[in-house]
């Protein structure tokens, strides 16, 4: 299956949202990795047919989407950002309640949920009503429901956020589990959600897409512009203030900082092998801190 | 689509809040009958062998069924005497009077006259009058046609048509009918409720953020509105229903009695000119299909208010304040001459004896239509018209409805 985005563009106002965002996606898992309003929300939102474009086209398989219509809806799964469903009814019933809406028909229904559930762990919970579980449980029938049409495109919003470590890293297991055969589209800004598991990352910033590669490509790409420096608190201090820092630790007297930065910030710093965190401190919060320093 | 509705119902309505105000309205609107009966019965003086309660039931057997020239002298040889001896109000007021069937002279005549005399005279007489009224109709109808004045004289045939053969033949106990024809507190729990079961059906989505996922299924947006219509739709029948029934149980079970439910329905003297030839039953029915009708045109229209808003608060203000407003104008103008502002505000088909208690006739394109059925038309156009508002400005996906509009 191939998804090809075409100058997709919104604007509110006079601020753009998205901006002629272009990009292909294939099978596996892709991360849409931007700050907070880069317009990754926005996208998915015209993905799925919540929000309409300005302008531009979403092909499928060389198809618009806009005449598959309903044929389209049926393809995708669909995870909304911070799910709260309903929270007087059960996980099962909620979930027939899904199936009902993706026109499945019942004596299915029942087999797909239980099969899900049992693939989710969440077995034991199926009576349990929605508003009784935990955030990472909740997460789970979200995902459950994304599923539960055995979708080729599955679309995930912030997933993740406000998980805490182990249910996040559970969350990634099952989005790998669930990748083969089909593509997941997954917004976050949380880098580590998809640093493992994605097949590509594409760097949203302000409505415009910077960047779409796998996660090694990206890291080659700011080789030799990642340091690390140790430096005592006043110096660390000034450091921060005039570089972009990725990770600050301290040992003792010393901090050992991790700069990302064009140029060897001073002397003593060494070249580190980058990762996508801080590909994504470069491409992401570079103007910001260039705006800082300049002032 | 049947799946759906049955899960938009049970989304919405069968939520342990609303089963509990259901619950708890229904057994205020139960106390609340039981305190009418109480406080305005004769009959509710217990079951002691002199109560009225007893003696009338004893008297019932005697005098009920069809009017008779022998019943009628056999109670007026018992209620004659009682009106000559106490006439002039110098009869004795001892309570244990061995002579009488209550332990009072007074007592007896009241019992009599309340219950069996009155009753019994308004009977008899109101064929006569009804024929009256038929006659007079049929002369104007006359008159009016040789004037020409075709209106006119379609207005005079249909009272005469609704008058003509008018009679009560059959005597029987009408007090737990007039009660339960003229109560309306039932109508504001029915209002109530059917508010807070409405206000959610579009706002719950939006505040759990479900609106987003429904449209992203091939069973949302328009689909799920027209399930959530009918769902409301039934929720709103279903209540008006129940609180019809209710009031109908609650009155028989407090006055003990079904009795008089086959009676004409002008045979309460508030119906003295209703606008319908049907037996106190036939009524009921008709009372809470119109009940039904007014309750969902005014939920429609709550509904197509709520789905603007994010929250429930304010469409709920809104919401209450439409009601007040509506009630407010309808109790306002329920007796008066303005017949098309009974006929325009829906209130008028929840208190429907304000309709059909009175033969009221509005100028339908040169057709008098009696108000109740004109209410009963407007009412189903704008229902549906606003069932429609809400189905199309329901948001849906926006490939779906690009590739309908091609």
């Amino acid at each position: 299956m191939e998804i090809r985005f075409e100058n997709i563009s919104k604007q509110y106002k006079n601020k753009y949202a998205l901006k002629n965002f272009t990009a292909t996606l294939n099978e596996g898992v892709y991360g849409l990795l931007g700050e907070n309003g880069a317009g990754k929300t926005t996208l998915i939102n015209i993905f799925v047919g919540i929000l309409r474009g300005d302008s531009g086209t979403i092909w499928v398989d060389g198809r618009n989407v806009k005449e598959l219509g309903k044929a389209f809806l049926a393809q995708i799964g669909y995870m909304p950002q911070y799910p709260i469903f309903y929270r007087d009814f059960t996980v099962k019933n909620f979930l027939l309640y899904m199936c009902t809406l993706k026109d499945i028909p019942t004596h299915k229904a029942q087999d797909r949920v239980s099969e899900l559930l049992a693939t989710v762990n969440l077995t034991d919970a199926r009576n349990k009503k929605i508003g009784a579980l935990s955030g990472g449980m909740r997460q789970r029938v979200g995902i459950v429901q994304a599923m539960l049409s055995d979708p080729k495109i599955l679309i995930l919003d912030e997933p993740t956020a406000g998980l805490d470590p182990s249910e996040r890293i559970r969350f990634r297991n099952l989005i790998s589990r669930f990748a083969q055969g089909r593509t997941i589209l997954l917004a976050t800004h949380i880098v580590s959600d998809v640093e493992c598991i994605a097949r590509e990352i594409l760097l949203l910033k302000q409505g415009t897409l910077l960047m779409q590669g796998t996660p090694a490509a990206l890291e080659r790409n700011i080789a030799g512009k990642v340091w690390n420096v140790t430096a005592g608190a006043e110096s660390a201090a000034l450091l921060t203030d005039m570089y972009c820092v990725s990770n600050m630790k301290q040992e003792g007297e010393q901090f050992t900082l991790r700069i990302v930065e064009d140029d060897c910030p001073i002397k003593t710093a060494q070249p580190v092998q980058p990762n996508v965190e801080d590909v994504f401190l470069y491409y992401c919060r570079r103007e910001h801190h260039d705006t800082s320093d300049t002032v | 689509m049947i799946r759906l509705i049955r899960y938009e119902f049970i989304k919405q309505f069968c939520k342990r809040s609303i089963l509990t105000l259901f619950v708890v309205f229904s057994l205020a609107n139960l106390c609340k009958i039981y305190g009418e009966y109480k406080s305005y019965s004769y009959l509710a003086d217990g079951n002691g062998e002199q109560s009225w309660q007893t003696l009338h039931w004893q008297l019932y057997e005697e005098y009920q069924g069809e009017i008779t020239p022998e019943k009628v002298e056999r109670l007026l040889a018992v209620y004659a005497p009682l009106v000559e001896a106490t006439s002039d109000m110098t009869a004795s007021t001892a309570t244990d009077n061995p002579n009488t069937m209550t332990g009072n002279l007074y007592s007896d005549r009241n019992l009599l006259d309340r219950y069996f005399v009155q009753p019994m005279q308004y009977f008899y007489e109101y064929s006569g009058r009804s024929a009256q009224v038929a006659n007079r109709a049929r002369q104007n109808a006359a008159l009016y046609g040789e004037w020409g004045a075709v209106y006119q004289q379609r207005e005079s045939g249909a009272i005469y048509n609704l008058y003509a053969g008018r009679t009560i033949p059959v005597f029987a106990y009408r007090e737990m009918c007039n009660y339960y024809l003229n109560y309306d507190f039932s109508i504001v729990l029915t209002l109530l409720i059917s508010l807070y079961g409405v206000i959610g059906t579009f706002v719950n989505e939006r505040e759990t953020q479900m609106d987003m996922l429904l449209l992203v299924n091939p069973g949302g947006g328009r689909k799920t509105a027209l399930a959530k219509i009918i769902a409301a739709t039934m929720f709103l029948l279903l209540t008006s229903l129940w609180f019809s029934l209710l009031d109908l149980i609650g009155f028989a079970v407090s006055f003990q009695t079904f009795e008089g439910l086959a009676l004409p329905v002008f045979a309460i003297p508030n119906f003295a000119a209703a606008s319908v030839n049907l037996s106190i039953f036939q009524y009921v029915l008709l009372s809470a299909a119109l009940k039904c009708a007014g309750a969902w045109v005014i939920g429609m229209l709550w509904l197509l208010v709520s789905m603007f808003w994010k929250n429930a608060l304010l469409p709920f203000i809104i919401n209450f304040a439409l009601c007040m407003a509506l009630t407010v104008s309808g109790a306002a103008c329920a007796y008066s001459n303005f017949f098309w502002l009974k006929v325009l505000n829906p209130y008028s088909l929840l208190t429907n004896r304000v309709l059909l208690g009175k033969t009221e006739i509005v100028n339908l394109v040169g057709f008098p239509v009696l108000t109740w059925q004109a209410a009963v038309w407007i009412s189903l156009l704008a229902g549906l018209t606003l069932a429609a508002a809400i189905y199309f400005l329901s948001a849906e996906n926006c490939h779906h409805c690009i590739r309908r509009a091609k």
